[in-house]
């Protein structure tokens, strides 16, 4: 195979799991910083309802 | 930025107990991804520039080694941790064993998926077919089809501990292709994938080795900073259920 035709393929194949590595890290990096939002939420409104609970007794 | 700082300092990601050392800091996540982007780009640099061209029928084509034979491994090892994970999972029952197997299952398919498209590619440019019925390509084959099914046993199975087990049972028999997989080319040496790594040694010039085994560091890396990712989603998960539940009561 002339080397411009191999270049392709494998510039390709280096392309291919860069772009899926890159992409998986920012999809996980994504989810963990979501769902750590959704816990601190959770976790400030349950605080709120204890505190709430206290100042009724 | 705040996203990265964020995931950097936290304490699914890095750990949860209060005054963890800076040995631990330096497993952490973003760290390991860090140091195997590092060592991926390094691996790839020496193969290219100071690695030499193959001299046989494959010519530059061949420098998809440094990154498909990796990638093949790292599989391997996913689906390794996935066998420990089931064996500790069905002796202790702690729902942690469950969930790094779920998770070291989903990042085995993901390299899996890669090494069987970058395989394609490089059997496209080497022997002029994106495809080949040969012992290697179908055993690899066949173990994504049977992880793919570890999937589909867990989405059939609705309680908790019985998925798990399930899940499990599965895991430790689908492992069996595994070692399979890795020495079919020694079995049945008339497929199309030569033997580089033998008795006496790596078949392989002294340049290209070492590209090779930086990029399997890079990768082996890469795939445990993505496990430690991922086991924070898991956990993360948990807990928000955990806090979901408080707030209903």
């Amino acid at each position: 195979m002339p080397l411009e035709e191999a270049v392709k393929y494998v510039a390709a194949a280096y392309a291919i799991i860069w772009v899926a590595v890159v992409v998986y890290v920012i999809y996980a990096a994504r989810r963990v910083s979501g769902l750590e939002r959704q816990v601190r939420l959770l976790n400030e409104t349950l605080d709120r309802r204890e505190a709430e609970r206290e100042a009724d007794r | 930025m705040e996203r990265s700082q964020s995931l950097a300092t936290s304490p699914a990601v890095v750990g949860t107990a209060a005054g963890e050392g800076a040995v631990r800091r330096l497993v952490s996540a973003p760290a390991l991804l860090a140091a195997a982007a590092a060592c991926l780009a390094a691996g790839a640099l020496l193969g290219f520039i100071w690695a030499p061209t193959d001299a046989s029928t494959m010519g530059f084509s061949q420098k998809i080694f440094y990154y498909h034979v990796p990638v093949a491994e790292t599989a391997l090892l996913a689906f390794g941790v996935a066998f420990v994970a089931a064996i500790l999972y069905l002796r202790r029952h702690d729902a942690k064993y469950d969930r790094l197997g779920v998770v070291a299952i989903r990042l085995g398919l993901l390299f899996s998926g890669l090494v069987m498209i970058t395989g394609m590619i490089w059997g496209k440019a080497a022997w002029g077919a994106w495809w080949a019925w040969e012992p290697r390509l179908t055993t690899f084959l066949v173990v994504c089809l049977l992880y793919g099914g570890y999937f589909v046993l867990r989405s059939s199975v609705e309680e908790e501990q019985r998925r798990a087990t399930y899940a499990a049972l599965f895991a430790i028999i689908a492992f069996v292709d595994v070692p399979i997989t890795f020495l079919a080319t020694r079995f049945m040496p008339a497929g199309l994938h030569p033997v580089v790594f033998t008795s006496s040694g790596a078949q392989m010039d002294h340049r290209d080795l070492l590209a090779f085994l930086i990029s399997m560091l890079g990768m082996t890396l890469f795939f445990v900073g993505l496990l430690r990712l991922e086991v924070a989603v898991e956990r993360l998960k948990d807990e928000l259920y955990y806090l979901k539940n408080r707030l209903g009561r």
